[in-house]
């Protein structure tokens, strides 16, 4: 009986090494075309992707199910996720119905890994090519989270799951606090790094052409996706993750807000600005370049600006931070105006 | 059965609406949904589906109604004298703290409904920063059509006050509870802030 179980089982798997290539460049293989054949690595993948690391989250129920009094309390449900860049998750997810397979962004992805932490959290890598088997019988979250992970598993409850994954040597259980603090932390700063990295340091440009270059890299990355998703999450989730939240704003808000200053505090040395407190102008400054854009793109009015609505945008902040929203009455006939800023009050009124 | 009186039915929708801005007003921890300021209140769920069509219609009334007093003192001005006072008087009338303490928490609620995909979100921005953002607007254009303000777009000159008075809240990014004492009050110079968006930081010698 054992024998005809393993024979069983083994028809249900694959375990014919396909080398990349062929000896001959020919397929042997019906219906499969030479060139495609060719292209298979050795488990049989046109492409040879490294293993992913999912967070497989163990989860108390939502709902009120009649089986839940047979289950475990805290793991009745189980789902897997996983980051695919700073800002996009997917998401794997079996209902009794249907497989949900959905592409998260960040501040979507958090909403489940709440969940998770309701439960449990484990990061686990898949193993490629797997030892899971097809022939398996009844697939719930259990047998096709394991499935997905390519483990061997027989288990038929999340919480049978979760203890064999729980003592694998290299799985780790997952903080969700601590992982949203390096998280957050992470991609404020690159984000902050590469809006920065445009500024010009030569003292020899215009202090409102230094404005705007500071500006257009500024914009640029707070209306980013990824940066529009952490405000997101730290807006939602503040008052639940206020540590995650709190390293947002070091790492991002508050070192964007201080490259400003740095240019303020500058131009008020060399007499060219008269503002009292340069940390607060800077702020104005920030704040002006987000304006309304930041609440039209998370409330789905409108998109990420293009960069030339971003150049338009940014001129009309500098102008207006600096010369303020009276400035062309200034301007009267007779009164010496230095030729940058007539400059700018001619185009100014030539939009009009 | 409906009452038939429509002065008591506009009595209860006002009550109802007063009853959630004062509990809007009162909380001090991240709400992020209505339900939870529902289930503080004596107002029943049917009330509300009666009243507002249930709890987005609810969350729209109330910001409607919250955008409605911001924007009353924006009127007709034929000075820069009264430019500078209305903008004062608005500006003054956001950071009301009941004021702000409500726009806060519907805006955090919108926000994760947004994160959600409810619908509330569009909605929400309509009625409520989008509105304020608008009307500010249409005042500036009315400036501009008697030679106060310059010739830039009064979208973008509206856009930019509003960023400055939320700079000088700290509404950009602060969103945490307030502490044990008790809600914060934001200290505002609001001459600072309408000086800032008409005067500009350049000195005359930066010109």
């Amino acid at each position: 009986m054992n024998a005809l179980f393993a024979k069983v089982k083994s028809l249900a798997s694959n375990r014919d090494a396909v080398p990349r290539g062929t000896t001959d460049g020919l397929s042997h293989v019906e219906g499969v075309p030479d060139e495609l054949a060719i292209e298979v690595d050795a488990n049989g993948s046109p492409i040879t992707e490294a293993a992913s690391h999912w967070f497989v989250c163990f989860v108390p129920g939502l709902q009120k199910q009649w089986w839940h009094r047979f289950a475990n309390a805290k793991h009745k449900h189980v789902f897997a996720m996983r980051a695919v860049d700073e800002n996009t998750w997917i998401l794997v997810e079996p209902w009794w119905t249907r497989m949900m397979i959905d592409v998260l962004t960040l501040d979507e992805a958090v909403k489940f890994l709440r969940w998770g932490a309701a439960g449990d959290i484990l990061k686990v890598r898949e193993a490629i090519p797997g030892k899971g088997s097809q022939s398996r019988g009844w697939s719930n979250c259990a047998v096709l989270m394991s499935f997905l992970l390519g483990r061997s598993y027989w288990t038929w409850t999340p919480h049978g799951l979760y203890r064999r994954l729980a003592a694998e040597a290299n799985v780790e259980a997952v903080d969700l606090s601590r992982f949203l603090v390096e998280h957050l932390k992470s991609v404020a700063d690159k984000n902050v790094d590469n809006a920065l990295r445009g500024h010009s340091e030569r003292s020899t440009d215009r202090f409102d052409d230094r404005l705007d270059t500071a500006g257009v890299g500024l914009m640029s990355a707070a209306l980013s996706d990824s940066v529009v998703a952490l405000y997101k999450v730290v807006i939602s989730e503040s008052s639940r993750f206020g540590e995650a939240a709190d390293a947002y704003r070091t790492s991002g808000p508050k070192r964007a807000i201080a490259s400003i200053e740095e240019l303020l505090v500058e131009a008020k040395r060399r007499g060219e600005i008269d503002v009292d407190d340069c940390e607060m102008a800077a702020r104005q400054f920030g704040e002006m370049l987000r304006g309304e854009y930041l609440s039209q793109i998370i409330f789905g009015i409108r998109k990420t600006p293009n960069p030339l609505e971003i150049h338009t945008h940014v001129r009309s902040v500098v102008r207006v931070f600096l010369q303020g929203a009276l400035f062309a009455d200034r301007h009267a006939p007779g009164v010496a105006v230095t030729g940058g800023a007539a400059a700018r009050a001619s185009r100014a009124i030539d939009l009009a | 059965m409906k009452d038939s009186n429509p002065s008591a039915a506009g009595n209860e929708r006002a009550a109802i609406l007063d009853a959630f801005a004062s509990r809007l007003q009162e909380s001090n921890t991240g709400i992020t949904n209505i339900e939870a300021v529902v289930a503080a209140t004596d107002v029943s769920p049917q009330a509300i589906e009666q009243e507002f069509g249930g709890m987005d219609g609810l969350v729209i009334a109330l910001v409607k109604q919250l955008s409605a007093s911001m924007v009353e003192p924006l009127g007709e001005c034929t000075t820069e004298a009264a430019f500078r006072e209305q903008l004062h008087a608005f500006a003054s009338g956001v950071i009301d703290p009941d004021k702000l303490a409500q726009l806060k928490s519907l805006y955090q609620i919108a926000l994760t409904d947004a994160i959600r995909k409810t619908g509330l979100g569009q909605q929400f921005y309509e009625n409520g920063p989008g509105l304020l953002a608008a009307e500010l607007g249409q005042f500036i254009d009315r400036a501009q059509a008697h030679g106060i303000a310059c010739h830039e777009d009064s979208r973008l000159l509206a856009s930019h006050f509003m960023a400055i008075l939320r700079a000088h809240l700290d509404l950009s990014e602060t969103f945490t509870p307030a502490d044990e004492s008790g809600r914060e009050q934001p200290k505002v110079d609001m001459a600072r802030v309408v000086q800032s968006f008409c005067d500009g930081a350049q000195t005359r010698g930066g010109r």
